[in-house]
Order: C-alpha cells, then structure tokens, then sequence
C-alpha cells in the first residue's frame, strides 16, 4: 500500500490545544480516572498508554464532550467543554472532534460515502463538502465508496472508520485503541495513517492504546496507571 | 443525507421485515376503506332510490317486504291490492303524486314493472334513444338492462313468469323495445317498464284459469309461490275489478305522516309502509354486521401497529452503536428520535397508501365481478371523507407504535454504548 505520494485531502482546520486539569470521573462508586494536570499543544501528537481499565476511553469519551467529569475541567482549543449545554456540545464535537472507535461502529445500512455524508450531515455541514471523493482517494479505498461496510475487510473498515473521522476537518482527532487488532506490519503502517492524515488536516491527534509497541513512537505520552 | 434517506436505508437495510409490516398494515386499511366505500354507496343507493316517496302502499304482509319488492325491487311482493281502492287513494287530499306499479315477471332476470311514466320521472330519467313507451307490448328498458342484455330500439323479447330467470316464458305474448333510458344512478336502471296493461294482458292471456295454479307449484321451487301471484291472476278473471301490486305515495302535507299509515292500515286489505322507516331499520340490520366487520379492520391495523413497533424496538436494539455513533458525531437525541419516528411514519405512509389503493381496486373489482355488487352500482372510484380519518388514525398508530423505541434512543447512554465491543 502506497500511500506517500497519495494526495491528501484539502479541507484544514486550525489544530486544537486540549487542556485538562484536576479531572476525575467516578461511575459506580468507583474512581475511574484521576488525572490531575495535562495539556497537548496544537497540532502536536500524542499518546495515552495504559493497560485495559486504566481508563483511557473514559479520558477519551471525557474530551469528546461523551462524557461529563465529576470533577475538574476539559478545555478543547481553549473551550471548556462544561460551560457548553448540551445541544452546543453536540454540535462543537460534530465539527471539531472525529473519533475513530476501537470498534469502528460504522453506520452498516449505508455505503461508505453514505457514512461521511451522513458525518457531514449529522455536523450541519453541507452533505457533499468536504471532498469525499479525494479523502477516501487518500486513504486508499476510493474504489470502495459505494461499497457496504459489511462488504469491507477490517483493514478497509478501519480506513473508512478514519475517513469519516476526518471528514469534518476536525481541529482533534481521537483514536481508541487502533493497532490492538494488528500485526507488526500493518499497525505502524496505521499508526502513520493516523499521524500524516492527522498533519495534512491540521488536527491535533491523541491515540489511546495499550499497545506498547507504539510507546516510543510518540515524544508527547502520558502513561495512565491500573486502577485496582 | 439527510433524515428522509437515512430512513430508508434502514427501511432498505431490513427489506423483508419492512415489507411484512407495511403488508399487514395495508390488509388493513383496504378491509376498512372496502367496508367504507361500500357502506357509504349502499346509504347513498338506499337513500337515492326511496328519495320522495314518502309512503308505499301494498297488500297486507312485511313492511320491509313491501318496501324491498317495491322501491328497491329486490324481494318478491306482498301480494296484490285492488286498482279501485289504490285509484281512491291517489285522489286523497293530502296526497300529491301516486304512482302504480304492477310487478310479477321478468325479462333476462331484470323486473317488468308496468307503470306510468311518472315514474321514471320521478328519478329524473330521460331517455337517451328511443322513446318511452305508449301501446301495450312496448317496453323502455333501463341503461343497465341494456347494457347487460344487448337489446336496442326494436328489440323483441319475451318475459319469464316470476322476479328472478324461470323457465317459464310468456311466449305468446312478446315485447318491444322502443326505448332505452339513460343511466340514472338508481333503481330504474335495472327494470324494464311498460305500460301497466301489458302486465294485465300477460296473465290474462297466458295464464287462463286452469293452468295458474299448475304453474305457480311447479315453476317456483324456491319458495316463492305465495308471492308471485302478485298479479293475481285468478282474482281479476273473476271479478271486474282489476289490480296493481303497489302504489308509491308522496305526500302534500307533512300531517299526513302522521295521518294516512294509520288510516291505511287500518283498512283490511291494504299495508301502508315507510320507505324512511324501513331503510333505517334495514340499515341498522345490516349495520351490525358492517361494525362487526370494521372491528376486524381495525383489529388488523392495530396488529400491524404491533408489527411496526415490534420491528423499530429490535431495530433500535439492533442499532444502538449506530444512533450513539450518530450522537457522538454531533446529532442530538431529538434529531435522532425524529430518525426513528420518521421510519415508523414512513413505514405508516406506505402501508396506508397500499391499503387505500387496494382497498379501492378491490371494491371495484367486485362492483364489476359481483351481480349483487353490480346491481348496487358499487364502484371503487369514488372516495368517501371518511377514509382521511383512516390515513390519520394509521399514521397516529404509527407514531405512537414509535414513541418507546425513539425514547430509548433518547435515553442511550452514547460514551457506555461506545465503549462495549
């Protein structure tokens, strides 16, 4: 797969910082995730290592906006997400968020051009914008556009899982566990993916993984511990 | 993209589920809509057909009998009553208009009515070839009589002893055509009139006095006997009176509602009826099993609402990841749950429309296959107001068949769905 000299789509934003500070969230009577103080800068590339239950897709659902904190504050490109109501909230994480699911939950009913527009649509974004046709060009599966998810392989579906997360041209760009799945090979080749779609789209990209392969791949890491 | 076509890929996505639903729901809706159409023409025929006869007179027996054989000309008259009598009731004061009529044989199983041409005037008949008719013999038949039969102007024809096809034909005595009526929309449609002395003349001659008991035992197995000798032909060979079978009556004075039945029926020989009255009772009676019916429609459709919203909650279980990855890609609970109930409506939508047009095609279709269908003019080309109601009672269904599993969409828990594999 050849993917240096693909065109990268157009559509850029203005990189969003994140912002954390004194963040808990408890569920159950449990304390889930504790974590004090971290920031990523704009357009930086980051990692979130930590073993499963160390509540790194709670981190991850917390910046979304998924997710309300028990305590403390999130801050995407210097908007604290709880001083949104909810509607505003839905809307911010439409356009400047794409989140690439560990389980890629992609829309089975629709074609894969079907599931970014309807990104699009779901953003209040004009359906057809975007240039769908050149992002699923870069990503190596233009042939695929009309195809139906259940037709793809994992490799496809993930691509068109990056796809649509990249199509709003969000300022940051989540990604839950996305290697966990793969060999050698193919995870640092998804792994470079994420990172020069991420460049080329000018977003902030933060990839949660228990993955230690990935560890030293990325300068910014913050290691989040096991809960017992 | 937008919420209309997202619906129906999901719509697409489960073709044979939706299919099922959206059948049982139009079997449904074309039960109803049938029994609609065909309540509200049977109304409409029964009304129009007794529309400004306020009372019929006849012999003694069933009102409602009286009224079938007389106005509608479907059951087999009460018997006969004496012309000098009906003639003393036509020059009754409070009376406006009377009509005889002299009923007791048929021509291809369409009734010969000897009368005047009062009445077909009196449905607002003309004719549309031809003329009416004058001389003895000669008969103007009804647009469905010629339509059915093939006859024309010039026409000859003999008629069969009895209401419905006999064997027995009165062969000595043919008719002509000398005129067919234009289509009325009524009664008069399917009767082939003449003049009340061909009637007399038939059974004078055919059937002299010997042979009239013969006959009536033999030709009528179907235990009409009593009532064909309507034009009693025994009575007026022997006595100088003659006889006609009924008299329609309309008032010139609303006092005489309450007045002339009374003062009728209380003479021995003859029955005064009400068309009003009796096509009440008559539509109470078939009413019953009309309600009963319309309860089974209804009966379906809710089975279909159950279908519907058996479907969208599995639907919804089903597409949990999908409606929390539509969240978490920025649509709001309602615009999601708007999803949901627009599937249900569609769903809703094209049941109904499938049902309306069957119901319509099926009506027409035993309007044109049916005899009794078609003597009743039934057609499935006209619409009834009622059947709105029926499109908004579907789609309220519908939406409420919807209204739990859109709830559910509102209330999943986007970050908790998300997160399970």
């Amino acid at each position: 797969m050849v993917l240096a000299s693909a065109p990268t789509a157009v559509a850029t934003a203005e990189a969003a910082s994140v912002a954390v500070s004194g963040l808990r969230f408890d569920a159950g009577g449990r304390r889930i995730l504790d974590l004090p103080d971290w920031s990523v800068a704009p357009g930086e590339q980051a990692l979130l290592l930590g073993p499963s239950g160390s509540g790194k897709t709670t981190l991850l659902s917390l910046l979304a906006g998924l997710l309300r904190p028990t305590a403390g504050s999130v801050a995407i490109a210097g908007r604290d997400l709880a001083g949104m109501r909810r509607a505003e909230l839905d809307v911010f994480r439409g356009r400047q968020v794409g989140i690439v699911f560990q389980s890629l939950h992609l829309v089975g009913a629709l074609s894969v051009a079907g599931n970014l527009r309807l990104a699009r649509y779901l953003a209040k974004l004009p359906v057809d914008g975007g240039d769908i046709g050149r992002l699923l060009d870069a990503l190596g599966i233009a042939d695929k556009a009309t195809a139906l998810p259940a037709a793809l392989s994992q490799g496809e579906a993930q691509r068109v899982a990056i796809a649509r997360a990249l199509i709003n041209a969000p300022a940051l760009l989540l990604a839950d566990e996305p290697t966990s799945a793969l060999d050698d090979a193919n995870c640092h080749q998804v792994v470079e993916l994420l990172r020069r779609q991420a460049a080329a789209h000018g977003a902030t990209l933060l990839i949660a993984t228990h993955d230690q392969r990935l560890k030293d791949v990325f300068p910014n890491r913050l290691d989040l511990p096991a809960r017992p | 993209m937008n919420l209309f076509l997202l619906s129906l890929a999901y719509i697409r996505a489960r073709a044979l589920n939706s299919l099922l639903n959206v059948l049982l729901l139009a079997i449904g809706v074309a039960t109803i809509t049938a029994l609609i159409l065909f309540s509200a023409q049977m109304r409409d025929r029964l009304a129009r057909d007794a529309r400004g006869i306020d009372l019929v007179v006849g012999a003694k027996g069933s009102p409602m009998q009286l009224i079938l054989s007389s106005i509608y000309h479907v059951d087999v008259p009460t018997g006969n009553i004496p012309l000098a009598e009906a003639n003393a009731l036509a020059r009754h004061p409070m009376v406006a208009a009377a009509i005889p009529l002299a009923l007791g044989d048929n021509a291809a199983g369409f009734r010969i009515v000897g009368t005047v041409p009062d009445y077909p005037a009196h449905y607002g008949a003309t004719v549309s070839d031809g003329r009416l008719w004058q001389a003895p013999f000669e008969a103007s038949i009804g647009a469905e009589v010629a339509r059915a039969t093939g006859w024309g102007s010039g026409a000859m024809f003999v008629g069969s002893h009895g209401l419905a096809g006999t064997d027995f034909m009165h062969g000595d005595d043919p008719y002509r055509v000398v005129g067919v009526l234009a289509r009325t929309g009524t009664v008069i449609d399917r009767l082939v009139l003449t003049s009340i002395e061909s009637v007399w003349q038939v059974h004078d001659v055919a059937h002299p006095e010997p042979k009239a008991d013969a006959h009536a035992g033999d030709e009528e197995p179907d235990g009409e006997a009593d009532h064909d000798h309507a034009h009693g032909e025994e009575d007026h060979a022997d006595h100088d009176g003659r006889e006609i079978t009924a008299l329609l009556v309309r008032y010139n004075t609303p006092l005489a509602a309450v007045r002339m039945p009374r003062e009728i029926n209380s003479r021995s020989a003859l029955q005064a009826a009400s068309p009003a009255l009796e096509t009440a009772r008559l539509l109470a009676l078939v009413g019953a099993g009309l309600d009963t019916l319309r309860g089974f429609g209804l009966l379906l459709i809710a089975s279909a609402a159950l279908g519907v919203f058996i479907a969208l909650y599995n639907a919804t279980q089903q597409r949990r990841y999908d409606l929390a990855v539509m969240r978490s890609l920025g649509a709001s609970p309602a615009r999601l749950m708007g999803q949901v109930l627009l599937e249900a409506i569609l769903l809703a939508a094209a049941g109904t429309a499938i049902g309306l047009a069957a119901g319509h095609a099926v009506t027409e279709l035993l309007g044109r296959l049916l005899p009794e269908a078609a003597a009743m003019g039934l057609t499935g080309l006209t619409w009834e107001p009622e059947e709105f109601l029926i499109v908004l009672l579907v789609l309220a269904v519908g939406i409420v068949a919807a209204l739990l599993p859109a709830l559910r969409v509102y209330r999943t828990d986007v970050a908790k769905t998300l997160a399970t594999r």
